[in-house]
């Protein structure tokens, strides 16, 4: 009976024989632990726990199948005083069953000392859920590798996102974590670099391989290690697999679209968002501006000279495009497409700004409507500010 | 992402912000909401807001009160008229104050006067 009931929700006859040493027919009836073992199975089936996890359950704590079911529930509420709901608690005991054997009092002093350090609760609850195990560790280490980090020279709130994204890192040795640190300077990223990039993707300080092996696609289109530290610190987003992954189609896109191997070289360490956006939406972008009566040459020299243009709202630059335009500095664009970045309102409000003190933008004199802050400031006695609210 | 919509976003913009940041349907629309209203205060209007979201769709997926505080910042050490600052470079968006602060203190120890030093960063896209 059994033995047919444990075969019938997956248990292997490995696993069969394993629960039946240890409760032998002998010692106890087999009607009685199949009446156990049933009730247990429904209660953790009622509780979204599947068949998969509750053979695991039991096969870790086998001891459940002659305990009560109400001390499963008392853990429960032990977990549900701590502010973990019912969904999550399941979760922790398919995650780590052991969580069903260990004292309240261990339980309590992980958070407390969590709490202590500064961990807001909600960043408990994330990390007990996302990493049970974190029970089993000694209270001291967390105490331990907080300091490390601090040390590192870390901020509070840096560390406390550290841990809570990647909470496995309270079981790592910071003889390890510092190895990972060192991997950086090596590589040639600044402390600063290393605190910025780490902060951002603590997961990277787990990882066994050199940073610069995530970008050997660049490395063989001709990227050198320090273009690769430039992109990586300006946008270390760039370290996440998603974007990894589609390094490559960028550099086929940029190449189809006419770029030479060095233009985007260049073009994309000084925008490294370009790797971030879609290669349909830079195609897209390339050939809207295209639309507005550029050749392919001339587009590529804009978006050479500013590649922030492939990022900006079309509606921005075709504005900007017709404003420039209806002041005759359309020719501008050709040489000088960094004139696309500047705030519209900002230009309009210098343009109406001089011409009321009747200068006339002109291809000769263009640059005084794109002169640096303090400037123009200087220069005609108002501020930013004013311009923009028009009061001159 | 009702809110994007909302905002005039097209299907097609909003998905070229989701290609590029995958994180954005994870964000409440209050979340959203809040950056805008955030954005708004600062004097930006429909079409600086879509320039920022579209050209940095990660500034969606920011902490709220990272954002707060970076404004504060700009204001705190003098920055003005901030929509035109933001319109022209949306990346600044991603840096903390702390990385702002430390940023330009990094430009005065380069020897750069503030004068310079604003000038670099209304001037610069800076990252």
């Amino acid at each position: 009976m059994l033995e047919e009931f444990m075969s019938s929700i997956g248990y292997t006859p490995e696993e069969i024989q394993m629960i039946e040493s240890i409760y032998p027919k002998s010692r106890y009836p087999e009607s009685t632990t199949l009446f156990n073992l049933k009730n247990l199975y429904n209660f953790f089936r009622r509780n979204g726990v599947d068949n998969h996890d509750f053979i695991y359950i039991t096969k870790m704590i086998p001891n459940l199948i002659s305990s009560s079911i109400e001390n499963i529930k008392i853990r429960i509420n032990d977990l549900n005083s701590f502010g973990i709901n019912r969904i999550d608690a399941f979760q922790i005991i398919k995650e780590y069953p052991y969580v069903l054997e260990i004292s309240n009092l261990k339980i309590k002093n992980k958070f407390e000392r969590l709490l202590e350090l500064g961990f807001p609760r909600e960043n408990i609850l994330k990390i007990v859920v996302s990493f049970p195990s974190i029970f089993q560790l000694e209270s001291i280490s967390f105490q331990k590798k907080y300091s490390f980090f601090l040390e590192q020279q870390y901020s509070d709130k840096d560390i406390i996102h550290i841990f809570t994204e990647v909470p496995t890192l309270f079981e790592c040795s910071t003889t390890s974590i510092q190895k990972r640190l060192d991997s950086f300077l090596e590589n040639g990223f600044s402390k600063a670099d290393i605190l910025k990039i780490t902060s951002f993707l603590p997961s990277i300080l787990l990882e066994e391989n050199a940073i610069f092996q995530k970008f050997a696609v660049l490395v063989d289109f001709g990227f050198s290690d320090m273009d690769l530290i430039q992109i990586i610190k300006k946008v270390p987003f760039l370290l996440k697999e998603e974007y990894l992954i589609e390094l490559e189609n960028h550099l086929d896109c940029f190449q189809k679209l006419g770029f030479q191997k060095e233009d985007i070289i260049l073009m994309t360490c000084n925008n490294p968002y370009l790797f971030l956006y879609s290669v349909d939406a830079l195609e897209d972008q390339f050939h809207t501006i295209q639309s507005f009566n550029y050749s392919i040459d001339e587009v590529l020299k804009m978006m050479i000279h500013t590649p922030i243009l492939f990022g900006y709202d079309r509606n921005s630059i075709q504005n900007k495009m017709e404003y420039y335009h209806s002041i005759q500095l359309d020719e501008v664009l050709l040489h000088n497409s960094k004139i696309l970045t500047y705030n519209l309102d900002l230009i309009q409000a210098r343009y109406f700004f001089l011409k009321k003190k009747h200068i006339t933008i002109s291809m000769q004199n263009y640059s005084l409507l794109f002169l640096k802050e303090s400037e123009f400031a200087s220069k005609y006695e108002i501020t930013r500010e004013q311009l923009l609210k028009g009061d001159f | 992402m009702d809110v994007l919509i909302r905002f005039g976003f097209s299907i097609e913009e909003i998905k070229n912000m989701m290609d590029a940041n995958g994180e954005i349907d994870t964000v409440s629309d209050k979340d959203i909401y809040d950056i805008i209203e955030i954005l708004e205060k600062v004097g930006c209007q429909n079409q600086h807001i879509k320039n920022i979201f579209l050209c940095n769709p990660f500034v969606i997926t920011r902490n709220v009160n990272d954002i707060h505080h970076l404004i504060s910042k700009l204001y705190e050490l003098g920055f003005t008229s901030l929509f035109s600052l933001l319109d022209f470079n949306p990346y600044l968006l991603n840096i903390s104050d702390v990385e702002l602060e430390k940023m330009i203190e990094d430009k005065k120890k380069e020897g750069l006067s503030k004068e310079e030093v604003f000038d670099s960063i209304y001037d610069t896209i800076l990252y």
